[in-house]
């Protein structure tokens, strides 16, 4: 099998936390989408002042342009650009076809013209994304590139859920996967605890920061 | 002008009609969805582009081929032999069949390599050769030997799968030699110079214009893609630095940046993509460097000049495969040939490579040619000068019309346990009419490049 560098590692988990805060986000910009048209029309301002945005809107199609390929970093077509990007420096360690998903998407956010894009434009960009994860899950089965991507995809999930409610007990089962994972990629790795941790903030930092023990330059 | 049709190329024409050809698009879609790029600098602008790329293939009759076959195994041989006797004893040198000022006046010759030999004494491992079929002659003709970090092979292996996909039938039709042993004969070629150790390709990163290659060759060998911030040296050992700390020692380092900028220590100083102390685990044996460091004295464009000879030399043999005719202005009549009739000959620097310090005469003022004559006049060593070969157009279907374009072929070998060439090769050609350079970095295209059997 072959051995991946520090350098790769990085890109893999990278290419996890962007595909995975791309999946979940265009998830959610099509439902706020929906509570716009039902005449919650603040609904997409909370939601992007939760990622501290001050983004406007006049309507739900605009909410939907904004979300998608607006002046913001989490926009969806930037998020892919990102997970492209180190998809591409990792390419070595993912499969051809991966390689591809990923970039089918990229290609076709790239091509959102003047006033898209349509929701269904959307709805079809998450089912590929859906498609991207069964692809991962796949041609990497248990192997290291696998774990990374997912250590990857678990601390975007806490860092989201985090984000959008308020509820810490809600991360409990992705907390419990990334001690499994982590404890796979590096045998002295120390499980997390969450016991008595209040603070969103301060547990999101201390999952970001744990790429820091997993991927090890060792110098 | 282009070739008269082989048999081969007529039964081409004949399955096409068969085929559907509203099908050719999936091909142009798979280098864009695959991201099969060769990306470029412009304007300081970094591009990310797929090789411009036609489908009509180059088409070589097999029988054709096991004569370039035998005539490629001839000159590597010749080159290796070559590149170990300069760094070893130089007897060439002292029979007088190169001048020595020739060899020690080369860019590419490292003199602090002298008495150093490569593991397994293999110089030359991937060898890129540029061909030309003359039109005078019906021959091909060798136009450069790339000996250093010869590139472009990822992009026939990659198109070959495509066609096998959108076309069977040409498959199905008659044999097709096929290139997808490459990266398996590549990774057998890095095994057998290895000193104990992983294998890696070492690239100068994202932004270097072949990076889809060395990431295609790196999946396809099970060898890791490293840049140089993954490698450290220590007590004259190389290792990888794994993710989670554990060092792993690196046996062979296919190296895809050239010898320059490999070891700032060494060499330029400079370098930010290089890895300090490389050089001392190679010279202490620890280490297989592919290609060998120093090759660039072999594949100097001034050395070109006397691999017929060094053929003759060291195997006994007549070449097999010619040189484009050439002259050197370093021999006084040769330089006075070429002053006279510079209007008439293509004008090389031999320090430069990718298609760049090329200058056909023809199409220089009188202004220049009086420039390049001073140029030739003070620095004869700098220049080569080569007859225009009228080597033969390619057929590209260019706006649903086939147009003739100028192309070359470059063929690629292996050298490990023996020397393997690929029955294929990267044709390249000149987007526009009547352009002789088919440089990728010059904007040429691409096309595969069949070895067939009917």
């Amino acid at each position: 099998m072959t051995i991946i560098s520090v350098n790769s590692a990085r890109n893999l988990y990278w290419m996890g936390r962007y595909m995975e805060r791309a999946h979940i986000l265009t998830q959610e910009y099509l439902r706020i989408y929906d509570e716009i048209i039902d005449r919650d029309f603040d609904a997409g301002k909370r939601l992007f002042s939760r990622f501290s945005l001050g983004i406007d809107y006049s309507n739900a199609k605009s909410f939907l342009r904004n979300a998608t390929v607006g002046e913001h970093s989490n926009n969806i077509a930037n998020l892919i650009a990102k997970a492209r990007e180190n998809a591409i420096l990792c390419r070595d360690h993912i499969d051809n076809d991966l390689f591809a998903y990923i970039n089918d998407v990229h290609l076709m956010l790239e091509e959102i013209d003047g006033t898209g894009p349509e929701v269904w434009f959307l709805e079809e960009a998450v089912v590929s994304m859906k498609i991207i994860w069964g692809s991962i899950h796949e041609e990497l089965n248990k192997t290291d590139g696998l774990y990374l991507v997912e250590f990857g995809e678990y601390v975007e999930r806490i860092d989201l859920k985090l984000r959008l409610n308020d509820n810490i007990s809600s991360i409990k089962y992705e907390a419990i996967y990334i001690n499994l994972t982590a404890s796979r990629l590096h045998n002295k790795f120390k499980p997390v605890s969450l016991t008595g941790m209040r603070d969103r903030l301060k547990i999101i930092e201390l999952y970001h920061n744990l790429v820091n023990e997993i991927i090890v330059d060792g110098d | 002008m282009i070739e008269r049709y082989s048999a081969q190329t007529e039964k081409f024409w004949e399955v096409y009609k068969s085929v559907d050809n509203t099908q050719l698009y999936h091909l142009h879609d798979f280098l864009d969805r695959f991201a099969v790029n060769f990306n470029l600098y412009k304007d300081g602008a970094f591009i990310e582009r797929s090789l411009p790329f036609d489908f009509v293939p180059r088409i070589i009759p097999h029988t054709e081929f096991i004569t370039l076959e035998k005539g490629l195994k001839q000159r590597i041989t010749a080159l290796n032999m070559f590149l170990s006797d300069i760094y070893g004893g130089q007897r060439i040198i002292r029979d007088n069949v190169i001048p020595a000022e020739f060899v020690y006046r080369s860019k590419g010759l490292l003199p602090q390599f002298q008495g150093f030999s490569p593991p397994k004494a293999i110089h030359t491992h991937i060898s890129g050769i540029d061909l030309v079929k003359d039109t005078k002659t019906d021959k091909w003709l060798i136009l450069e030997d790339n000996l250093r970090v010869p590139s472009g092979v990822s992009y026939p292996l990659s198109i070959r799968e495509a066609y096998r996909k959108v076309y069977p039938e040409f498959f199905e039709s008659f044999n097709i030699y096929p290139t997808k042993q490459y990266p398996q004969q590549l990774r057998a070629m890095m095994d057998h110079v290895n000193v104990g150790g992983v294998n890696v390709i070492l690239t100068p990163g994202r932004y270097n214009s072949a990076f889809y290659e060395h990431s295609y060759l790196a999946r396809e060998t099970d060898a890791t893609l490293v840049t140089n911030g993954d490698l450290e040296v220590k007590h004259d050992k190389l290792y990888l630095k794994k993710y989670n700390g554990e060092r792993v020692r690196v046996g062979a380092v296919y190296r895809r940046l050239d010898d320059d900028f490999l070891d700032p220590l060494e060499f330029n100083p400079q370098s930010m993509i290089g890895v300090p102390n490389l050089i001392n685990v190679y010279r202490s044996g620890n280490v297989a460097i592919i290609n060998a460091i120093g090759n660039g004295v072999a594949d100097d464009k001034g050395i070109y000049y006397f691999v017929p000879k060094m053929i003759k030399y060291y195997l006994g043999e007549e070449p097999l495969i010619d040189n484009a005719p050439t002259y050197l202005p370093y021999y006084d009549a040769d330089r006075n040939f070429v002053l006279a009739n510079i209007e008439k000959l293509v004008i090389k620097d031999v320090s430069e490579a990718g298609g760049y310090g090329v200058l056909f005469g023809s199409k220089l003022n009188n202004e220049k040619r009086e420039e390049i004559r001073q140029a030739i006049i003070a620095e004869p060593r700098k220049f080569i000068a080569q007859e225009l070969v009228e080597f033969y157009d390619i057929e590209c279907m260019i706006e649903g019309e086939l147009k003739p374009r100028k192309s070359d072929l470059r063929i690629y070998a292996l050298y490990g346990q023996d020397i393997k060439i690929m029955p294929g090769g990267l044709t390249r050609y000149a987007l526009e009419a009547g352009n002789y350079l088919v440089n990728s970095s010059q904007g040429g295209g691409f096309k595969d490049t069949w070895v067939v059997e009917l």
